[in-house]
């Protein structure tokens, strides 16, 4: 069966370029296209993704409020950031509300499909930047839910190693080590529900962006 | 004229700071009691032919050194000073009534004590006006056959020094208002300055915010958007070879736009003249790069720690992520390498960044429109660095040395 996906982007350019990628692909079918989260959010039901593309600023409610939502009501619905730079805080902050990973919005075509490919066999690619984040985000509490592995994956991460060497020196295949990220995703998702929450309610689930 | 080393070699190292509010009176004393000491020890020799003994003199010196080695050592002038002075009363009233008590020439020498007492202090010189009068007293009424003449000696004697005193007094206070009047105008001076200096900041602050907010709100996503309508374009030209590559070009010119605005924008938001910054960044870039091939990457860096922090020359940076991006490339593109090992090591006066990787070099092709490497020499030539590249069938070394210094971070 076809995997379902939507795209929240406010940019028509670039909404239109990743659905025009998809449409090539024969396992995807690009649903529905949105400007805002709001629109998608009415029609979630309607559209049952499989997979959302979403943007971080977006006028009306953001991408990171947007997550939560989302993934409120569809849980298992993937829900990857697409975004300008792979490791700034807000990036950090959507895999915090339940994202499963992030697209960089001038990855080449195989890239994209490589990515969501990954996401959807439970994988997702984490960048240094982030996994220190993660990192001190764990730190920060008292017993950290991370197996030892995860932490050693987490930690190779952060010490700039690529998925191959992390692979050689933990004697395991690339793809053992993309699901330790995905259960690490996991489990920030679990541990930061209380922060993300908090982050949603001070936002009002909305922006000061005007409309 | 006192070499300013020798002044701050008997100063506490608290003290050599210049804003130390003692600093200028402990200044004088110690280049006062320098001068003074060596004028002890020169000076009284011609007087060795004459009767009144010498001693008074050398233990005035010996009291000179005193006061400096106590500075040195324990931070304190006071008491060596007083006894130097107590000690000059002596000898000065000593040799006043060997040779004629009131009526000597010697009287004199207790107006230049005076002089010597306001130059250390204003407070000493107001205590000397007393201990002059008690002196001048003193040398009165040790000689038993003081006739009228004498009183009138006495009298002139106690006059002149009250005349001198309050004389003295007054020009030393113009002089310590003049001072700290400057003073007062040299601290304002520098409030402004340090006012300008931090709204200057503030404002490059930010500058630099806003020009990463717009980078990420418009340029990125207006690059993306070119990007991805280019992509658009070339799946519905698919069947029209011809403009493919024209269409590839747009591609790859905007991803390349998209990753130098990366670079300088990272080179103006961050302290990018770091060393750890900019090898922190090298790092974020091999690993998502690598991560894309079955290639092991992975970095080691000899960082010194300590309080002293390596600096780059300005904008170097950005020419050092370009030759380095470049070498990455070159790796996954023509090493067949399995593993990549990115090194720095931080040297007294410049930082070493090689990559290392185990593939099979490849001779540059002089016939062919390669000049990755001539463009790399030549981006080093320009702007200082060593560049060098040790190729081997077992693998290649890149190796490059830019040169740094070292500030101290407080």
């Amino acid at each position: 069966m076809k995997k379902r996906i939507i795209i929240i982007e406010d940019n028509s350019s670039i909404r239109e370029g990743f659905s025009a990628v998809l449409d090539t692909v024969e396992s995807y079918e690009v649903v529905n296209l949105y400007g805002n989260c709001e629109d998608a959010l009415a029609n979630i039901e309607q559209d049952n993704p499989d997979i959302v593309l979403m943007d971080i600023e977006l006028p009306g409610m953001d991408g990171i409020a947007g997550t939560t939502r989302i993934k409120k009501q569809l849980p298992n619905c993937i829900v990857l950031i697409i975004t300008v730079l792979e490791d700034s805080e807000k990036v950090f902050r959507s895999l915090c509300a339940g994202a499963g990973g992030y697209i960089v919005k001038n990855s080449n075509i195989s890239e994209i499909v490589q990515n969501i490919d990954e996401a959807l066999a439970g994988g997702a690619p984490m960048s240094l930047s982030i996994a220190k984040m993660v990192v001190q985000s764990f730190r920060q509490q008292q017993d950290s839910p991370l197996t030892e592995r995860e932490t050693e994956v987490l930690q190779s991460i952060a010490e700039g190693k690529s998925y191959s060497k992390i692979a050689l020196d933990l004697f395991v295949s690339k793809e053992t080590i993309r699901t330790h990220i995905k259960n690490i995703y996991r489990k920030l998702e679990v541990s930061s529900k209380a922060d993300a929450i908090k982050i949603a309610n001070s936002n009002k689930w909305v922006t000061g962006r005007p409309l | 004229m006192i070499p300013e080393k020798l002044i701050h070699y008997f100063l506490t190292p608290a003290m050599r700071n210049q804003l130390h509010p003692e600093y200028d009176q402990v200044r004088t004393i110690v280049s006062g009691t320098i001068v003074a000491t060596a004028l002890l020890l020169i000076l009284p020799i011609p007087l060795f032919f004459f009767p009144p003994p010498l001693i008074g003199y050398y233990a005035l010196a010996f009291l000179g050194i005193c006061t400096l080695l106590s500075l040195k050592f324990y931070g304190i002038y006071w008491p060596p000073l007083i006894l130097a002075l107590l000690t000059s009363y002596f000898v000065i009233v000593t040799d006043t009534l060997e040779t004629g008590a009131i009526d000597s020439p010697a009287v004199t020498t207790l107006y230049l004590l005076l002089l010597t007492g306001f130059w250390f202090n204003r407070k000493i010189g107001l205590v000397m006006i007393g201990l002059n009068i008690i002196a001048i007293t003193i040398i009165f009424y040790s000689v038993p056959e003081a006739s009228g003449q004498s009183l009138y000696a006495v009298v002139s004697h106690i006059v002149l020094t009250i005349f001198f005193g309050a004389f003295f007094w007054f020009v030393q206070e113009q002089h310590d208002a003049a001072r700290l009047q400057i003073r007062e105008q040299q601290h304002i001076r520098i409030d402004l300055l340090n006012r300008a200096v931090k709204d200057r900041t503030q404002q490059l602050s930010t500058m630099r915010q806003n020009l990463a907010s717009d980078f990420h709100d418009e340029t990125g996503n207006m690059l993306s958007a070119i990007t991805r309508q280019a992509a658009m374009l070339r799946l519905k030209l698919k069947d029209n070879p011809s403009v493919i590559p024209v269409v590839d070009n747009i591609i790859s010119n905007s991803d390349q736009l998209y990753a130098s605005s990366r670079d300088f924008l990272w080179s103006v938001n961050n302290n990018s003249d770091d060393p750890q910054e900019l090898f922190a960044y090298l790092t974020s870039f091999g690993q998502v790069f690598y991560n894309q091939f079955d290639i092991a990457f992975s970095v080691n860096s000899a960082i010194n720690s300590g309080n002293e922090s390596a600096q780059l020359e300005p904008f170097a940076a950005r020419h050092i992520i370009f030759i380095f991006k470049e070498a990455m490339t070159n790796v996954a593109k023509h090493a067949r390498a399995a593993e990549v090992v990115l090194e720095m090591s931080v040297y007294p006066k410049h930082i070493s960044i090689a990559l290392q990787d185990d593939g099979s070099w490849k001779e540059p092709d002089k016939e062919s429109q390669h000049n990755g490497l001539m463009n790399m020499q030549k981006r080093s030539k320009d702007n200082g660095f060593k560049l060098n590249v040790y190729g081997s069938p077992r693998g290649t070394r890149l190796q490059l040395d830019a040169p740094v210094h070292f500030t101290i971070v407080e």
